[in-house]
């Protein structure tokens, strides 16, 4: 039997699944969109949010984890039914997903380990989920054209 | 938070993060700020990590410069007033972690900001950000997420600036 993941194992699957859905979510809106800015704008998202979802996933395999699979539909996402719900919905991706890897990075802040390779794993995980984090809270910022104080908190 | 530490792979922990965790439950309306200090206590320190006063007094160099920014500038003014409203909430965030801990901080001289333009802004933003995710990483539990997520809206002002 595999054992049951730890805190910091979860969040991070978490955080793929959490870009999972902002792939799906992009993809979604994306069709929605009228202005010429907000449609390239949807698609540099999609595209940054595939590459997280592809390197996350490519992490947990190399850390000798299963990423989870991503789902075959995200039905509270629905309904888009014009530009403006699909801004907002980027919006709320952006957020889901700041949310997610600022998890990830309070699991893996939470202690530091002793044994050094854990420790270095650690890092690494905090590093990676910064780096999402600002990431997310630029793309939302983009979005909605104000920011917020505490980003995935 | 605790229970990572329980984990099959878990680190070792010493008792005293252990008890000190464990009043933490106990008393569970303090249960957050008392597990962020117990986990510095366990390296020896009553006081505020120099990390977390670092980037406060950082927050009130920004501010300053922000406020020297919008004086006399109505365009200005717009663009900056909720990026300034973030920067009092980042230092009052920070004001309260440092509250925390028993030993006092000691508070710097009110700092007199520089008049900035936008790129000047967005260069300090930018460099706030990094700063403070490099701070964030030293540190552990709720003080690290707390810089971590400040800078993640400072990257975000940044933005906003360009």
């Amino acid at each position: 039997m595999t054992p049951a993941p730890t805190p910091w194992q979860a969040a991070w699957q978490s955080a793929l699944a959490a870009e999972q859905q902002a792939v799906f979510g992009y993809a979604l809106l994306g069709p929605r969109l009228t202005a010429s800015a907000d449609v390239s704008r949807a698609r540099a998202c999609q595209d940054a949010h595939q590459q997280l979802q592809e390197a996350t996933s490519a992490a947990l395999v190399r850390a000798h984890l299963q990423p989870v699979a991503p789902l075959a539909d995200y039905p509270s996402l629905y309904p888009v039914p014009d530009a403006h719900a699909a801004r907002r919905l980027a919006v709320r991706l952006e957020s889901d997903a700041a949310n997610a890897w600022r998890y990830l990075y309070t699991r893996a802040a939470a202690v530091r380990p002793a044994r050094p390779d854990l420790a270095a794993q650690r890092a690494a995980i905090r590093t990676l989920a910064q780096q999402a984090l600002s990431a997310c809270a630029v793309r939302a910022v983009q979005w909605r054209g104000t920011p917020v104080p505490f980003p995935g908190i | 938070m605790r229970v990572d530490q329980a984990g099959p792979s878990g680190p070792p922990v010493t008792r005293r993060v252990v008890l000190v965790g464990g009043l933490g439950v106990v008393a569970a309306t303090a249960a957050g700020a008392l597990v962020g200090i117990a986990e510095d206590r366990a390296t020896g320190s009553a006081q505020a990590p120099a990390e977390l006063v670092a980037a406060r007094d950082g927050e009130r160099a920004l501010i300053a410069s922000i406020d020297a920014s919008m004086a006399h500038d109505a365009t200005m003014r717009t663009h900056l007033t909720p990026i300034k409203a973030d920067h009092v909430a980042h230092l009052a965030a920070l004001e309260a972690a440092i509250g925390a801990y028993p030993a006092p901080a000691a508070t710097p001289a009110a700092a007199r900001g520089a008049r900035l333009d936008r790129a000047g802004l967005r260069a300090a933003e930018r460099a706030a950000a990094a700063q403070g995710a490099r701070r964030a990483a030293v540190l552990t539990g709720r003080n690290a997420t707390l810089l971590a997520s400040i800078a993640a809206c400072e990257a975000s002002h940044a933005e906003l600036l360009t």
